[in-house]
């Protein structure tokens, strides 16, 4: 039983990396996406999320259908009320300083020129590029740390059976 | 609004209550003061979040939403290039649009019996010159004429994702947000066009593309702010189009017993 169980919570933490890392991957390139969009042609946001929804993956593609399914109440809500529910909706999982980082953008969207908004969205993806390397930098470690627990934990067993 | 079809405009301003136009005067409709943020969310709802795109219409002192359009005043934003925006805004004045049901049948009858007339619109603001140019639009676009349309501040078209909200007929192609001298270049050299269509000439620019539509014998139809013709040939902007009769349909909107008046004259050559 222990074994089993040491060995369900290691494979639940490989498939959370695995979820984090792509989370992060594919918000990178969403941000680089909407950066692109907005000095190129300044896109109203609505404009904006049509573009992305094709290119958007993982924990990004939830946001941006998020995003244009409150759009509309746009007028009841405020902009930066959409994003920070769709945000927290879309990273429940992310961590906190990045989580208030990406969520500070709604604040900036739409609000100021592109030169301001493009330079709100260079800050947050060089913060969230910097957590992606640092994921991918430690995931072997992780790896490593997640296989071995059932491994040892297995060992103790049979030894202690002996 | 609904109660009210007869209602012209919305005016909402900062700490005060709602006023709806109606027959000119103003008339307060709500019983809460407007605050700032009342006019920041209507903005934000206007422009889809989006300041940043609307920012050249607002410069003009107002943007289209689903073809209502929103005059805005508030404290201006310059930068060395002149105005850029406003930091916080103090008067809405939404024009609520008026979809002409046709002309009166004369009027529609004089008009479609010389299509190929360069048409003047002449109305005091808020009397409907805008609708009335749609409505020409719309019927000559019906026959099959080609009518390119120039929709500087997308009034006449309420242009959405490409598309116009208001019906312009079959044949209409619509260039929005080009101010109406590069407009008309781009409309003659690209679109091929029998008649070209614009709102509101005013500037020496814009006599400049008047002159360079009719120049190319293409049609031209087109409205100014004014009460009538003897109004318009003192106004030194339009009297070298008088003197040339670039016109030679003039038709006269003004307000007669609460509803609107057309008068249609040709002009002898």
């Amino acid at each position: 039983m222990i074994v089993l169980a040491s060995i369900v919570f290691s494979l639940q933490g490989l498939r959370s990396d695995n979820r984090n890392v792509q989370d992060l991957s594919s918000l990178c390139l969403l941000l680089e996406l909407m950066q692109g969009e907005l000095e190129a042609k300044a896109s109203p946001l609505p404009e904006l999320f049509d573009y992305l929804e094709p290119y958007a993956t993982a924990g990004s593609a939830h946001l941006v259908q998020q995003m244009k399914r409150k759009l509309p109440d746009l007028g009841n809500v405020t902009f930066s009320q959409i994003w920070e529910s769709c945000v927290k909706e879309s990273f429940s999982t992310m961590d906190k300083p990045l989580l208030r980082e990406l969520l500070s953008l709604g604040a900036v969207l739409g609000r100021y020129d592109t030169t301001r908004q493009c330079e709100a969205i260079r800050t947050c993806l060089a913060a969230v590029r910097a957590r992606l390397e640092e994921a991918v930098k430690n995931r072997p470690q992780r790896y490593k740390l997640l296989l071995g627990l059932p491994m040892t934990a297995g060992t103790l067993l049979i030894l202690l059976l002996i | 609004m609904r109660e009210h079809p007869e209602a012209e405009e919305i005016r909402l301003r900062n700490g005060v209550l709602p006023h709806v136009v109606i027959a000119g005067r103003e008339l307060p409709f709500y019983n809460r003061p407007i605050c700032s943020h009342d006019l920041a969310k209507i903005l934000e709802k206007a422009t889809g979040a989006s300041l940043h795109a609307a920012a050249p219409a607002l410069c003009n002192g107002f943007l289209s939403y689903h073809g209502l359009r929103i005059g805005v005043c508030g404290e201006a934003i310059h930068d060395h290039d002149g105005l850029v925006g406003f930091r916080s805004f103090s008067s809405l004045a939404i024009r609520i649009p008026h979809a002409l049901n046709g002309l009166d049948q004369a009027t529609a009858d004089k008009f479609l019996a010389y299509p190929g007339n360069n048409t003047l619109i002449i109305a005091p603001p808020g009397v409907g010159k805008t609708s009335c140019l749609r409505e020409l639009i719309r019927l000559a676009s019906g026959q099959g004429t080609r009518v390119a349309v120039i929709d500087e501040r997308n009034e006449i078209s309420a242009s959405e994702g490409g598309a116009p909200q208001f019906d312009l007929g079959p044949c209409a192609d619509v260039l929005v947000w080009v101010e109406k001298l590069s407009a008309a270049m781009m409309l003659l050299r690209g679109m091929n066009p029998q008649v070209i269509a614009m709102d509101e000439i005013s500037s020496p620019t814009d006599i400049e593309a008047v002159q360079n539509i009719t120049g190319c014998g293409v049609t031209l139809y087109a409205t100014a702010h004014g009460k009538n013709v003897e109004d318009m040939k003192t106004r030194p902007v339009y009297q070298a189009l008088f003197r040339q009769k670039v016109f030679k349909s003039i038709l006269t909107i003004s307000l007669y017993n609460g509803g609107r008046k057309y008068l249609m004259e040709l002009v002898e050559a």
